[in-house]
């Protein structure tokens, strides 16, 4: 095959399908790399629709493989999606001492995407001034403005059903396709809501699962249940249902599976990026692209391990890190403690499947002028009223007749509020390369050094406390705290590491995801964030990538790149 | 309202659904690893069996022997277990015997069914005791026969008579599956 293209872009998940069509419409020729395998849609969704007893372990997982694959920590995935999912034993990585981080990986084409949770939520107008305001972070080199119209693009491509509201930190849905129903007892929770607390908005979740078809290939969705074993009737976002077919349709990409990004290469001036080094994930074998941009879009911790195994002689610290600051500014979310209680409500059938989201209400902290003393910032809230099915029994005495009869019915409904947390950009969390430690081909694996700060634990704490006294004042009785214990990357928002400024001694890209150092290198995945907002983040890195494919390609165009 | 077979059946008519690993499905799992430990025994298997059935016991629709629970616990154990459970598990089956015998003067299997549903009972009770630690070995028996039972065909398909599509013609609406994408 040919060796030189127009663009490579590193990664073929949520933000290298974006990347990949969005060049590719524009008139590039792309070459996309995963260094996991082909998934084609559809024909390797292997446990779409099995039943439990079409299992082996019947939902259980296998045990003795993950005590191999996940060694000490709880496995990723379920019976059902943990092909989706890398292990520990192929891909390792360190921690600091006293300092957990959890990691969770989808190496094949289509990423994560093929089984993220779906909720799609803007950045608010505020998340791109905070850092400027209170000085945690670095200023953001945009605003909402300049990011709207690509939230806007995004989010008619994709498919989002969800709530338009008139709300401060819920902006965007001029496209949306009509919300999923809520249950009789959550519309009971949203009217208790808006009686105590007028100015919060208590809603169903935005979902990247449709509700309308969006041409032939994408159905609505039809409450399988299970979206993160693949969906062959295309009713949620994936790279596979979604911009892969565009990209393709351009008869200009070229995706190559089983292929490992090992370096990006430099000209002898090291201000312009050639090419990336390709190891086959098989055959070990290496070999060379050329290309007039890069873009990485490897996932934000496996994109600054990409730039730090770049280094060379012009950037002895990794590519793009003039100012050090390479793998600096780790974030992700934090959950509070949940509220819960047990409300009465009717019998329900037997469900194999569901709904694939819950209720939603966006931060209400810290805006319209109030200014709390003990934290910064905010955090969204998720619900949900659910109610238990046969797995009670386990949990409750009786057996015989009794017990069969009892659960032949469902259980009680339970009402359940969380809130999820943003962690401050802090120049102490940081990932490093630990050259100790090799992955399964022989590359120098990552070391996580990250902890949450003062502030997002004030925050968790507070959150919390107001999950107990909303629950209160909807009046419902008995309410009762599940405490946990964060731990970084939990979430699985992780992001950070080259993040986007003004200035090129204080940030890693520029406005358009752009290296300072290296002006055909962009990076536009999780890691470019300057800070984590409180919402769900992947909207916001389509919105980014997409923005930066079109400015690349204008540049490209005009014959500066 | 679309029960999973109907469900199933439109899916492979419109020639979408992937319900069978092919060969470009998930990388190869490691080999399977033998822990060392003997299979469970007949002898096991039927005191398993007798238990499970006490558990979950044959009504209008099969109990948990005709819903194949005895199989499920041969594959919990000889693939799923590490050995430690194993070896926990096989002497729990030794104790639930040999209390049967003092109790009654002979095996579970040889009491009476009066007898057997005595000491299920008590069992029950201990195991639902979240106040001591360990807990009582019968509490993991129990969720792993129920969880055999409630995901075999029978259970799903006979008892349960589940359905797929989360209920969206039904005016309760569709619900949460699981809490696992609630944030």
């Amino acid at each position: 095959m040919e060796n030189d293209f127009d663009a490579i872009v590193v990664g073929s998940g949520i933000s290298g399908g974006w990347a990949a069509k969005e060049l590719t419409e524009r008139g590039l020729r792309v070459l996309m790399l995963d260094r996991g395998r082909m998934v084609r849609h559809g024909e390797d969704y292997p446990t779409e629709h099995q039943a439990p007893y079409e299992m082996k372990f019947r939902g259980l997982g296998d045990n003795r493989r993950n005590q191999i694959e996940y060694p000490g920590r709880s496995p990723s995935g379920n019976e059902g999606s943990s092909h989706f999912f890398a292990n520990m034993r192929d891909h390792p990585y360190t921690t600091a001492p006293d300092r957990p981080f959890k990691w969770t990986r989808g190496n094949q084409v289509g990423g994560k995407s093929l089984m993220w949770a779906r909720q799609s939520y803007r950045y608010a107008p505020i998340n791109f001034e905070e850092n400027a305001i209170d000085g945690h972070g670095v200023d953001w080199p945009v605003r909402y403005s300049d990011i709207e119209p690509w939230y806007d693009r995004v989010e008619q491509f994709i498919g989002i059903s969800g709530s338009v509201l008139d709300y401060p930190t819920a902006p965007g849905g001029r496209y949306f396709q009509p919300p999923m129903p809520m249950n009789p007892l959550e519309r009971d929770m949203q009217a208790r809501m808006a009686k105590a607390f007028p100015d919060r908005p208590l809603t169903i979740a935005r979902l990247a699962n449709l509700t309308q078809p969006i041409g032939e290939d994408r159905q609505p969705c039809h409450y399988c249940g299970a979206c993160d074993r693949g969906c062959s009737t295309g009713s949620y976002f994936s790279t596979q249902s979604s911009t892969l077919p565009a990209a393709m349709a351009t008869k200009r990409l070229t995706v190559m599976a089983d292929s490992i990004a090992t370096r990006i290469l430099t000209d002898e001036s090291g201000e312009r990026a050639t090419g990336v080094e390709v190891m086959d994930a098989k055959t070990r074998e290496k070999r060379t692209y050329s290309a007039k941009i890069v873009f990485v879009c490897a996932s934000a911790l496996e994109s600054v391990r990409l730039l730090l195994l770049s280094a060379n002689e012009k950037h002895p610290r990794g590519l793009g890190n003039s100012s050090g600051l390479v793998g600096k500014y780790i974030m992700d979310h934090l959950l509070s403690d949940f509220a819960m209680t047990t409300v009465a409500g009717p019998p329900m059938p037997h469900l194999t499947g569901g709904r694939p989201g819950a209720l939603w209400m966006p931060r209400y902290r810290n805006i319209r002028g109030e200014k709390r003393e003990d934290y910064v910032r905010g955090f969204q809230c998720n619900a949900v009223v659910f109610n238990d099915d046969w797995q009670r029994g386990a949990r409750t005495p009786g057996i015989g007749v009794d017990l069969k009869t009892k659960l032949r019915t469902t259980g009680d409904w339970h009402v359940l509020i969380g809130a999820l947390c943003e962690m401050l950009p802090s120049l102490g969390n940081q990932v490093t390369l630990d050259t100790d430690v090799r992955d399964a081909w022989g590359q120098p694996v990552l070391r996580m050094d990250v902890a949450f700060g003062e502030n997002d634990l004030a925050m968790r704490k507070a959150a919390s406390d107001d999950m107990l006294t909303m629950m209160k004042a909807m009046g419902y009785k008995d309410v009762m705290m599940t405490p946990g214990r964060p731990i970084p990357g939990a979430q699985i928002h992780e992001m950070g590491g080259a993040v986007m400024g003004k200035d090129k001694r204080t940030s890693v890209l520029d406005g358009h995801n752009r290296c300072h150092d290296i002006p055909n290198l962009f990076v536009t995945d999780g890691a470019a964030m300057a800070s984590s907002s409180q919402s769900n983040p992947s909207l916001t890195y389509m919105a980014f990538t997409a923005r930066a494919a079109a400015f690349a390609a204008g540049e490209f165009k005009a014959g500066r790149l | 309202m679309l029960n999973r077979r109907t469900m199933l059946k439109a899916a492979s008519a419109a020639g979408s659904t992937g319900l069978f690993v092919g060969p470009a499905a998930a990388s190869a799992p490691p080999p399977a690893t033998s822990t060392g430990e003997a299979p469970l025994t007949p002898d096991e298997l039927a005191l398993i069996a007798a238990m499970a059935e006490g558990i979950i016991p044959k009504t209008d629709t099969p109990g948990a022997i005709g819903a194949g629970v005895p199989a499920f616990f041969r594959t919990i154990f000889d693939e799923w277990f590490l050995k430690d459970q194993q070896i926990a598990f096989r002497a729990s089956l030794q104790a639930y015997d040999n209390e049967a015998k003092d109790r009654f003067g002979k095996g579970f299997l040889a009491c009476a069914a009066a007898d057997q549903m005595q000491l299920l009972v008590e069992w029950d009770k201990k195991g639902a005791n979240l106040f001591v630690s360990p807990a009582h070995p019968f509490r993991e028996f129990k969720r792993l026969t129920l969880h055999g039972y409630y995901t075999s065909e029978v259970g799903q398909n006979e008892e349960l008579k589940t359905v797929m599509d989360a209920a969206q013609d039904d005016p309760n609406g569709p619900v949460m599956y699981g809490l696992a994408s609630m944030f």
